[in-house]
């Protein structure tokens, strides 16, 4: 295990049920992510990717098998301190309620804050600069439900950096959004893993801008996961074999997916 | 908690309504007492007419304080329900809580002939009440909380919530078959909502109940405010989830359930006065919107009851009514303008 080692997977089992209703979507899954990395979790429908990234958050437990964060097994870090190594971006939908933009943002600090969740300068310091690194200081004083779902989407990557984890998950971040507003989080994830140094896990089903933009790609098939850099996944030629579908191929030379 | 300008002159003009609305209470009535002789009775001294220190000592000051701790109570009830389910609608009386009180309550006034002699007596003392009223409200809550996993929108609850009530208004009806005349008036006056009655000692039980209601209210202030984005994102920002309802559900039978068990079932208070405090502070932050919520439910109180026994009535009208006209069509609009808002 290397120094940098955010998160390390052995022989892991995803899925639901207990004992012998067990219903397993993954078996003996090994890999490790490492900090400064933007890494894309890809796969069909119905994969597992959901549950993969759930099991590895610690809100769903492994059917079998032992994940690390850092080097510590997952049961062993209470909430309090996972809330402060880890930061998600879920598809959840937020309640409708007088949240700003600021204070939505705001409540990433609740791991530091005191029992009324005070913000000290510290705090705010961390707010101003997830919302700099984000831009999306111009709308602070709007209520979050008056945001496109692409401004939305912005504002709650600053309330996970805000949070000030060593790394991020992110469950489809890009789902609902149009081309332009989709390259823009895929660039600003990449922008945000590459200066600061943050490990950031999502998952996606836009195959092609993920190929171009993530320096990991991490795919699951009903049959394998593999993790590994892009190029090399189009070399592996794995991506032919993600979809049953015969219509569909993927073309290496331009590196997307084709209909024949 | 940082206040800004906005938020910090609403709480000064509503520590004076409060005021105000404490004073005028005590005030008015089927004898009007000119404000000067009020507040010499409250500072100690004797006014022109020793009958009015009687009727300020002993029956207004009173039922203005048990005006202010249900009104405090109750809303804070609606808050912390409203931000658990997330959902705008929610409240003690319009979700059952109060429907369960009365069902426990209930049972030891109708039902209690039925038990043997110690038991009964332990029951029917002051104690017994609120305790019966408070493991109604809990257990109705607990239900709540349960169905509200799997219904998650808004209606389902409210249906649910109603059918509670008409499955109390069921056991109360066959428990009035098995108890005599004289329960059964009690009862009944109990079931109308009544703030005046209260002695001093029932008032110090009351006040004891809210405290400890109110204190594991301002220990959710935190979680409250992470629930705003939902149970997975709060669970995410590192708070305890399974502790933060329990104790969020004790506050609320707690205060629920004593408030009930003194004054009887009182309607739309819990519903409507948070969305007042939200409408008028505009925000979300539980810090803010509690100590808003503690002064506009107690303003709003003590107006109904000022309301209910008008000098010009030789008559009082039953609190419940008067709740109701001022609840009923605040939940009809926010129901009809689709605006409301955790």
């Amino acid at each position: 295990m290397s120094v940098n080692s955010l998160l390390r997977v052995c022989d892991l089992t995803i899925g639901y049920g207990k004992g012998n209703q067990a219903l397993p979507l993954a078996t003996q899954l090994h890999f490790e992510l490492k900090a400064g990395q933007l890494v894309s979790l890809i796969g069909p429908n119905g994969v597992g990717k959901s549950t993969l990234l759930r099991t590895l958050c610690g809100i769903q437990p492994p059917l079998s098998g032992s994940i690390f964060w850092e080097d510590k097994p997952l049961e062993e870090w209470s909430a309090e301190q996972r809330a402060r190594k880890l930061a998600l971006v879920l598809t959840d939908k937020i309640p409708k309620s007088n949240l700003t933009v600021y204070e939505l943002i705001a409540l990433g600090r609740h791991p530091y804050t005191n029992w009324l969740g005070q913000l000290a300068p510290d705090d705010i310091q961390a707010i101003e600069t997830a919302m700099e690194q984000t831009e999306v200081s111009l709308w602070r004083d709007r209520k979050h439900y008056e945001l496109s779902d692409g401004q939305l989407q912005r504002v709650l990557i600053a309330r996970a950096l805000a949070q000030d984890t060593p790394w991020i998950v992110l469950d489809e971040p890009t789902t609902h959004l149009d081309l332009v507003h989709k390259v823009g989080v895929f660039q600003l994830l990449q922008r945000v893993a590459h200066q600061t140094g943050k490990c950031i896990l999502f998952s996606t089903h836009d195959i092609d801008l993920a190929i171009q933009l993530s320096d990991e790609m991490l795919i699951m098939t009903p049959n394998q996961m593999v993790l590994d850099q892009p190029c090399n996944h189009i070399q592996s030629g794995i991506f032919n074999t993600l979809f049953t579908d015969e219509h569909i191929r993927f073309d290496a030379e331009k590196g997307r997916f084709v209909i024949s | 908690m940082t206040l800004n300008s906005r938020h910090r002159g609403l709480f000064a003009l509503l520590s004076g309504l409060l005021l105000l609305a404490f004073l005028s209470n005590i005030a008015w009535g089927q004898v009007a007492i000119p404000l000067g002789d009020v507040l010499q009775t409250i500072f100690g001294q004797t006014p022109i007419q020793s009958t009015w220190s009687y009727i300020i000592l002993e029956f207004r000051i009173p039922k203005a304080l048990t005006a202010i701790l249900v009104g405090m109570g109750l809303s804070t009830c609606g808050l912390l329900m409203q931000t658990l389910f997330r959902n705008p609608l929610a409240g003690p009386y319009v979700l059952g809580l109060s429907s369960g009180s009365s069902l426990g309550v209930a049972l030891v006034l109708l039902g209690a002939g039925l038990l043997p002699t110690g038991l009964y007596t332990l029951l029917t003392g002051p104690y017994g009440l609120v305790t019966a009223s408070c493991l109604g409200s809990l257990g109705v809550m607990a239900l709540v909380l349960v169905l509200s996993r799997k219904l998650r929108d808004s209606a389902g609850l409210l249906i649910v919530g109603l059918m509670f009530g008409s499955f109390t208004a069921a056991a109360v009806s066959v428990l009035t078959y098995f108890s005599s005349a004289e329960q059964l008036q009690r009862f009944t006056f109990w079931s109308m909502g009544n703030l005046g009655n209260m002695t001093y000692a029932q008032i110090g039980i009351l006040t004891v109940c809210f405290a400890v209601g109110l204190l594991l209210t301002l220990q959710s202030i935190k979680a409250l405010d992470g629930l705003l984005l939902g149970e997975n994102y709060a669970a995410s920002l590192g708070i305890a989830l399974g502790k933060s309802r329990l104790r969020i559900i004790w506050a609320t039978a707690l205060l629920c359930g004593s408030i009930t068990a003194f004054v009887g079932p009182i309607a739309f208070i819990g519903l409507a006065v948070p969305h007042l405090a939200k409408l008028l502070f505009q925000t979300s932050k539980h810090g803010i919107l509690l100590g808003a919520t503690l002064l506009i439910g107690a303003i709003i109180m003590l107006g109904c009851d000022t309301v209910a026994q008008m000098p010009s009535f030789d008559f009082t009208l039953p609190i419940n009514a008067i709740t109701s006209l001022v609840g009923a069509p605040v939940v009809i609009g926010l129901i009809i303008r689709k605006k409301a808002l955790l």
